[in-house]
């Protein structure tokens, strides 16, 4: 099963193996060869399916109130758990998930463990006190008796205002990911030092050109929050221009959801292959669609902006063109992604042009998962293009079409990769078996049918005008016209497509928990951590995809063509012109 | 806990046997009329579970008035001393702390009087307020309001038309069922002209009228008194014969007046607000209604009381409902007990069944192999039927979302 | 670099699919004329919208539906703020059919969004900017009008109605001056 190749790509040793009382070989689990590695794994996926549970929990109880199938709070405190849906889901689950997934991809290619432990203290410390501070300002809104709440939605649009410790507290969470995408680069550099000539092992690759995606994009906000915001909610300064604020908000409220994105593309790409039973189809074209979403990610933030007054229609049509270019990579990952999973499908024996679908191993949990979230995403794509066609997209601007298509997404093809990893996952960086094995297998059908149900509906009553973020979207003035179907039973499909999601996300959780508690360590595990080799290997492609570098700066440059003049503009009369007063939320 | 129990009991049964006795509709609010009868002042209740509530001590007379906080009330030191005190308009009252009963504040509990202290613990720590409008303040102490530290101002010699005269609460058919700051109607007849504030806190947010319901008499000027806290409001007529419509501003400050001729009751509200509980009334004139919607009037206070009467309904109040509790309780036990016992064994023999795999250090599977080895060179058809059906399907998705769906309604064309 | 010719034939046809979605979009811009919201409309003082002191402005007026200076079509100013459409909540917003009609709308607060449900008249409403853009109504009927963005604890509430009705019976809401 080794193999050598002459530019060390794979270093796949002998002495990850050893003999068990049997004598039969064994691959020693990640977490027996890198233990430092492991906990820190251990420690973000802990963090991130506790926000999980509360986020999922908040989302059922707004499914149900707002279709007015059950209501246990009063309409204003909708707003209040929409706000910790939005931030515990999108940001504390997604950033700590990725955390800990990029420091698995990123040691287990390279081979080398977290390079210091003050700095991984540093930076997991930042992330969690950030994450403390903003979700309690948030859940502070719930009791009238502590003066403090940050009503004000995962946007936080200005001059809606929070407790100035909401925004130290994203600040905190934002910075601290900084930190460790520091410590995944320090990584890189030790290895490097070993292998001056190699090629850099793809999931390196692929966690070091996200990394260089979000610190280009987190400044936008990081700007918005620690310049404008801050200072701002604490009275320094009296009033901020909300359109700048929303602008650099949207800046990096895209680049953020391929930032959600490309780590279930390293899943795909890498772990999906060999979950198949097959290899990686080609290794250069992975790179080729990382280095796209790395230059083409940040410019195209507008398409957020379609129909705010104050920027000019030209500002919108580039941002459209560049989203548009924006769908290549993603469609290239389709193509390679279907074709390794073929791959596998066929040497598990699957023949004829569909048929080697039934050879997949649907009842495995880990492949499941991942494969119905690539599904769902093809579908999510579809509502995605529609949001990016500029004029198109003013039929369903901030309707609840927009919700319908990011639970594909970063609902689905996010957070059932993350969870369907973890089954594989997990008992690699824990050394235990996984748990309630059954309930894992069911689980990701359970999701794919409640987000089915829930998805389809929603993005219906969109094309109705049914708006989001609204906690009763039943008006006295006038009733909604359906396009097709009723409108009272797209709200009996949102009620049962959240519970069903809820059941699957409790369900997942059972199955962590149960594993944490009840497997024991130094077991001998159900699943197989080796990842094979791509089909097309790194040396097939050209050196300069590697220069990191390079593609940094084009980022740059692409984004100050896109942003340079419609900021300028913004700012031109006054940063903090026209300005608004803070109204406390 | 078993205070707040002692203290419900008492003024419970007393309240019901005040109703029966005044046999007015509407059981709860009876407890009114004791009260009032004690007092001269009518406080609808609010001093049924404070112990040592005395009657008002008159303070009339002097520029400033001491309150003292944290004295003795019943079972602790949980009290205000004295809990309701007679003070003329303009008098400055000042509350001192003693030191006793951990951290206490206090709070105006009514409309038009709006105060509030810090929460502190020190012994000699002051906050004062100065009550300029005729009226009655009743304020309370957060953390022990429901163990009876509550108190009151009573503004002016007036007091709170309780006493003779004493009209009951009109029906307003449920106009004020979504109005949190709604207590009763304030009586403040006797005056030419009458002050309501806009945008007082209601619930949710600045939201209100303060007071939420006036009574006046015939041919008084009522001045709508905007504080600039909750954006634009106005204030509209709901009834006939009424008709007013003032304009609808933000500004604090801005005023709007109507005077009321004719008797009856007026029904107004602020127009943006109307889904928020924003509305008023002005009783003009002896308008009284029946006792049962009194209960709506009282629904307040008694919701207050009620809530503490909430917990103790989950006391049974009779033999079934103990029976039931009980029987239910027991068998709820023993099959929990069942349950758990052998979801415990299950663990414990899955727990030995896992022992099974623990080796000396964590290990992975040995991997399938493949049944067929594919060789390099694989031409993944499959995946290309299946790229192909996927261009097909949005292309034609977009064609119709966009030619037909889109293009069709009202459009922005400039 | 070596790509399967099947990837490499899907590579174009991805282009191809791009292209064409770009191409829709702008024929869109130039057949039937469809617009965006766009800078035009320029900017105020939140504060001055807030206290309603348009004969400041030289940009906006009063609240109300408007016959254009040019004689074609009708002008209709809106101001949004928590929790209504000014005009639009207390009254609906009367415009007439086939003529055209500006909208020119702005936020006395926060945030807000216009929206004619189940049409494509969709904008944000941003304090200190105005959104100004042209709609032409083919039909009589009635819309309703939706807050779609949150804007405070009584979002759910802001509401309003546009009737357009037939250019017999269209009478303007508010006069020539401020």
């Amino acid at each position: 099963m080794a193999t050598g190749h002459p530019d060390d790509t794979v270093t796949h040793s002998e002495d990850e193996y050893v003999e068990t009382e049997d004598g039969t070989r064994h691959r020693s689990a990640f977490v027996d060869r890198y233990p430092e590695a492991a906990q820190i794994v251990r420690i973000c996926l802990g963090i991130s399916f506790a926000a999980f549970g509360v986020g999922a929990l908040f989302g059922l109880i707004q499914a149900l109130h707002r279709t007015n199938v059950l209501r246990i709070i009063p309409s204003s405190d909708y707003y209040t758990l929409l706000t910790g849906h939005g931030v515990l889901l999108a940001l504390v689950f997604t950033t700590f998930g990725i955390a800990g997934l990029f420091q698995w991809a990123s040691t287990r290619s390279l081979g080398v463990e977290p390079p210091s432990s003050t700095l991984t203290a540093a930076w997991l410390g930042m992330m969690t006190v950030g994450t403390l501070l903003a979700a309690g300002t948030i859940l502070a809104g719930l009791f009238d008796w502590i003066p403090a709440s940050a009503d004000v939605l995962f946007t936080f649009y200005a001059p809606l205002k929070a407790h100035p410790l909401f925004y130290v507290g994203a600040a905190l969470l934002i910075v601290g990911s900084w930190f460790a995408g520091a410590s995944y680069f320090l990584q890189y550099r030790e290895w490097r030092s070993e292998h001056p000539d190699a090629r850099i092992p793809l999931q390196s690759f692929m966690v070091m050109t996200t990394m260089l995606m979000w610190y280009i994009s987190t400044l936008g906000v990081a700007v918005e929050v620690v310049v404008l915001l801050i200072p701002w909610s604490l009275g320094l300064i009296q009033q901020v221009d909300p359109l700048l604020t929303r602008t650099l908000f949207w800046y990096f409220g895209h680049p953020v959801v391929y930032f959600w994105l490309l780590p279930a593309y390293v899943i795909w790409y890498t772990v999906l292959p060999k979950l198949s039973g097959g290899r990686l189809f080609s290794d250069p074209l992975a790179r080729v669609v990382f280095v796209l979403f790395l230059i083409l990610s940040t410019p195209v933030g507008f398409h957020h902006q379609y129909t705010d007054p104050g920027i000019a229609s030209g500002y919108k049509f580039v941002a459209m063109t560049n989203t548009m270019f924006l769908l290549l990579p993603s469609l290239l990952t389709l193509f390679t992604v279907v074709a390794s999973m073929e791959h596998g499908a066929r040497q598990r024996g699957g023949t004829g042009y569909l048929g080697w679908l039934k050879a997949l191993p649907w009842e495995k949990p880990a492949f499941a998962g991942i494969a119905l979230s690539g599904i769902m995403f093809a579908a999510g794509g579809f509502s995605g293009m529609i949001n990016a066609g500029m004029n198109i997209n003013y039929l369903i601007h901030n309707t609840l079409w927009v919700p319908g298509h990011f639970h594909l997404t970063v609902g689905t093809a996010f957070a059932l990769t993350l969870m369907a990893v973890s089954y594989w996952l997990v008992p690699q960086v824990t050394g235990k078996r996984l748990q309630l094995y059954g309930v894992a297998s069911l689980q990701p059908y359970v999701w794919f049918v409640g987000m089915v149900l829930m998805s389809n509906a929603m993005h219906r009553a969109g094309l109705a005008g049914i708006p989001r973020r609204t906690a009763e979207p039943q008006y006295e003035q006038f009733s909604f016209q359906a396009v097709a179907g009723s409108v009272g039973e797209m709200r009996i499909q949102i009620a049962i497509g959240g519970t069903l999601l809820f059941i699957g996300a409790a369900m997942f959780l059972a199955v962590m928990l149960a594993t944490w508690t009840m497997g024991k360590s130094n077991s001998q595990l159900r699943v197989n951590g080796f990842l094979p080799e791509p089909m097309s290997g790194a040396t097939d492609s050209p050196r300069v995809l590697d220069n990191l570098k390079l593609w940094a700066a084009v980022a740059i440059v692409l984004v100050a063509l896109a942003y340079g003049l419609p900021l300028f503009d913004m700012v031109a009369d006054g940063v903090l012109s026209p300005g608004s007063l803070p109204v406390p939320a | 806990m078993v205070q707040k129990r002692d203290s419900l009991s008492g003024p419970t049964r007393r309240r019901v046997l005040a109703a029966g006795a005044a046999a007015a509709g509407g059981a709860l609010l009876g407890g009114a009329a004791p009260a009032a009868a004690q007092s001269g002042a009518d406080f609808d209740g609010w001093f049924d579970d404070v112990p040592n509530y005395d009657g008002v001590v008159d303070r009339t007379g002097q520029s400033e008035v001491t309150v003292e906080v944290g004295v003795e009330n019943g079972d602790g030191p949980y009290g205000f001393g004295p809990a309701a005190v007679r003070v003329d308009p303009g008098t400055t009252v000042v509350w001192e702390w003693n030191g006793q009963g951990g951290s206490h504040n206090v709070i105006a509990e009514n409309d038009p009087y709006s105060y509030e202290s810090e929460l502190v613990a020190e012994a000699g720590h002051t906050f004062s307020h100065t009550f300029e409008e005729e009226g009655i303040s009743k304020y309370f102490c957060q953390p022990h309001r429901a163990l009876g530290m509550k108190g009151a101002i009573v503004v002016g010699g007036g007091g709170g038309g309780g006493g003779s005269g004493s009209v009951s609460e009109p029906d307003f058919d449920g106009w004020f069922d979504d109005v949190p700051n709604y207590s009763s109607t304030v009586d403040e007849r006797g005056q030419s002209e009458v002050s309501v504030e806009v945008g007082v806190e209601n619930g949710d947010g600045p939201y209100g009228f303060g007071p939420a319901s006036i009574r006046v008499d015939p041919g008084t000027t009522v001045v709508w008194e905007w504080s600039g806290q909750g954006g634009s409001h106005n204030v509209i007529a709901e009834n006939g014969p009424y008709s007013y419509e003032s304009e609808l501003v933000a500004e604090a400050g801005h005023t709007f007046s109507h005077t009321f001729e004719e008797e009856g009751v007026s029904k107004y509200f602020c127009q943006p607000h109307r889904a928020l509980g924003m509305k008023g009334a002005v009783v003009v004139g002896d308008v009284s209604g029946g006792g049962s919607s009194g209960g709506g009037g009282g629904g307040e206070d008694s919701g207050g009381s009620a809530g503490e009467s909430g917990g103790s309904s989950f006391v049974p109040a009779d033999f079934n409902g103990w029976f039931a509790l009980l029987f239910g309780g027991t068998i709820a036990m023993a099959v929990a007990g069942v349950l758990g016992n052998e979801a415990y064994i299950a663990y414990r023999d899955h727990a030995s069944a896992e022992e099974a795999y623990v080796r000396d250090r964590p290990v992975e599977s040995v991997e399938e192999d493949a049944e067929v080895e594919l060789g390099e060179e694989y031409d993944p058809v499959g995946t290309a039927a299946l790229v192909v059906g996927y261009f097909v399907l949005i292309s034609a998705l977009w064609v119709f979302m966009y030619f037909v769906e889109y293009i069709g309604g009202p459009t922005i064309t400039g | 670099m070596h790509v399967h010719r099947f990837e490499k034939l899907w590579f174009g046809a991805s282009l191809v699919l791009i292209v064409a979605f770009i191409g829709t979009i702008v024929y869109g811009a130039i057949g039937p004329g469809v617009a965006m919201v766009g800078d035009d409309g320029g900017t105020i003082d939140a504060a001055t919208v807030a206290d309603g002191d348009f004969e400041q402005t030289d940009n906006f007026r009063s609240p109300g539906v408007y016959e254009s200076s040019d004689g074609e079509g009708v002008d209709v100013y809106i101001v949004a703020r928590q929790y209504l459409f000014d005009p639009g909540t207390a009254q609906p917003i009367e415009v007439p059919r086939g003529e055209e009609v500006t909208f020119h709308v702005t936020s006395a607060d926060v945030t807000h969004g216009f929206n004619l449900a189940g049409t494509n008249v969709n904008t944000m409403v941003i304090p200190g900017q105005i959104a100004q853009f042209d709609v032409t109504f083919d039909e009589t009927g009635e819309y309703g009008i939706v807050c779609h963005e949150y804007c405070g604890s009584g979002h759910h509430t802001m509401a309003g109605q546009l009737h357009v009705v037939p250019q017999s019976e269209f009478d303007t809401t508010a006069g020539g001056d401020n």
